[in-house]
């Protein structure tokens, strides 16, 4: 366990000191990944399916704040969708409209649960999302991440139904409209996943906060449970496409990822190393503040101080 | 040559996180007054639900355009008005509540944590006087 807390103490320490490069350095793969799966999913606008616009456009996310990869991924989703249809464009330029304006101005901080959730879908490991969100979130985090399963299968349905919606060249735009709408709107799949994402959040969330022992480990384990008993009795209710398989190994891998992000993350250290910088009139202040749980590095860190000075005072 | 304080160091210490982090989106909630903040973002909130409610009603107009085609003659319109502007009225309300609710949250919670901090400087202040007299 100790040594755990060792990798974490020097990823802590690394982090840190090279933190400005690292979040650029996170934000530019992220947008990459974000941008690529984008191109490779949707793709029908030849202009953006390009690696040179993608990392250009990587580039200028990495300098800018998080949000704007949520922003330039929803630009690159609708522009592929206008290339795709204009009834396409319309209608997921307005569900992105009234995610941003409704719930994502009031919460800036969750909007990139709109693309890590479609991520981890295509990765394979969707569960992961409600069980971090509630970990990390709050209850309201629940609609972030619901709002990233429907962008997920929004997406979805456009690249599996782009033959289809080609082919209604008989058809008038606005029958069109009105099929494309009932597939994105009436996907069952879609709904059981929101509905039991959504629970798991709030359920995690609302646990973790308990004033009870181990209340992050009751939580990973009950938001586990909660999420596939949902998705069964809706995959029955909602007659949903859902693989009862998959779905047991997912929550699991699920479950070991909550559990290594609750040890890296909450492990009893509530405090957050800071590196802060400020001066008087006799010095200036570099100070580097550690929570107090120490591990073993810490603790021969410590000890080899003490013993240094005890040397300095001898002599 | 003075030495190092302690105390004198933490205190610092906390009151530069305060203002590395959180402090910065506090203090700019508390350049305004607590009714102009609220009132500022309220009404920004019921342009975003006015503008949500216009894109909806937009899209189901759309989406039952043929038959509201069919209808319009014998459909009442004034009925209809009526009661597009009833929903739009109770949409917008719920949505500004809300928002009052979250912002006014907001405030007090930034004004709590400046109250807090000022409080650091006062402490600072007169660890520093006792340095100076002493």
């Amino acid at each position: 366990m100790d040594n755990i807390y060792e990798i974490r103490d020097y990823i802590e320490g690394f982090v840190s000191r090279f933190e400005i490069w690292i979040k650029a350095a996170f934000r530019f793969i992220l947008a990459m990944i974000t941008l690529s799966v984008v191109n490779g999913r949707l793709g029908y606008m030849e202009r953006l399916d390009s690696s040179t616009i993608v990392v250009a456009v990587s580039l200028l996310c990495a300098l800018m704040p998080s949000g704007m990869i949520v922003f330039f991924a929803a630009v690159f989703v609708v522009l592929h969708a206008y290339a795709l249809s204009l009834e396409v464009a319309i209608i997921v330029l307005a569900l992105f409209l009234l995610m941003f304006l409704l719930y994502f101005r009031f919460t800036p901080n969750d909007t990139l649960a709109v693309i890590l959730t479609p991520i981890s879908f295509l990765v394979g490991i969707p569960h992961t999302m409600p069980l971090i969100y509630g970990l990390c979130g709050s209850p309201f985090s629940a609609l972030s991440v619901g709002f990233g399963a429907i962008s997920y299968f929004t997406v979805d349905y456009v690249s599996d139904s782009a033959d289809k919606i080609k082919g209604m060249t008989d058809a008038t735009t606005v029958e069109r409209f009105r099929t494309i709408l009932d597939g994105m709107i009436k996907n069952r799949t879609m709904m059981a996943y929101v509905i039991a994402f959504a629970a798991t959040v709030v359920l995690v969330s609302i646990i973790r906060r308990l004033p009870i022992k181990h209340a992050w480990s009751i939580a990973i384990g009950l938001g586990a449970a909660t999420e596939i008993i949902m998705l069964m009795i809706l995959s029955v209710r909602l007659n949903a496409d859902i693989n009862i398989p998959p779905l047991f190994v997912g929550t699991i891998i699920a479950t070991a990822i909550a559990f290594l992000y609750k040890l890296f993350v909450f492990s009893v250290d509530y405090a957050r190393t800071e590196r802060v910088q400020f001066e008087d009139d006799s010095y200036v202040y570099y100070v580097k503040a550690v929570p107090k749980i120490k591990t073993s590095v810490k603790r021969r860190m410590a000890k080899d101080r003490k013993e240094k000075k005890e040397q300095e005072e001898d002599y | 040559m003075s030495t190092i304080d302690g105390d004198r160091v933490m205190l610092m210490t906390r009151m530069a996180s305060f203002e590395e982090n959180e402090g910065k989106e506090a203090i700019r909630i508390c350049n305004y007054f607590r009714s102009d903040y609220v009132t500022l973002n309220v009404v920004r909130s019921i342009v975003s639900a006015t503008v949500s409610y216009g894109l909806v009603l937009g899209l189901y107009i759309y989406y039952n355009i043929d038959q509201l085609l069919q209808d319009i003659y014998t459909m009442d319109l004034i009925e209809t008005g009526r009661r597009l502007i009833t929903a739009y009225v109770i949409f917008a309300g719920a949505f500004g509540i809300i928002a009052y609710v979250v912002y006014s949250f907001r405030y007090d919670k930034a004004k709590k944590q400046l109250k807090d901090y000022n409080y650091a400087l006062r402490e600072l202040l007169n660890i520093q006087e006792v340095d100076i007299d002493g």
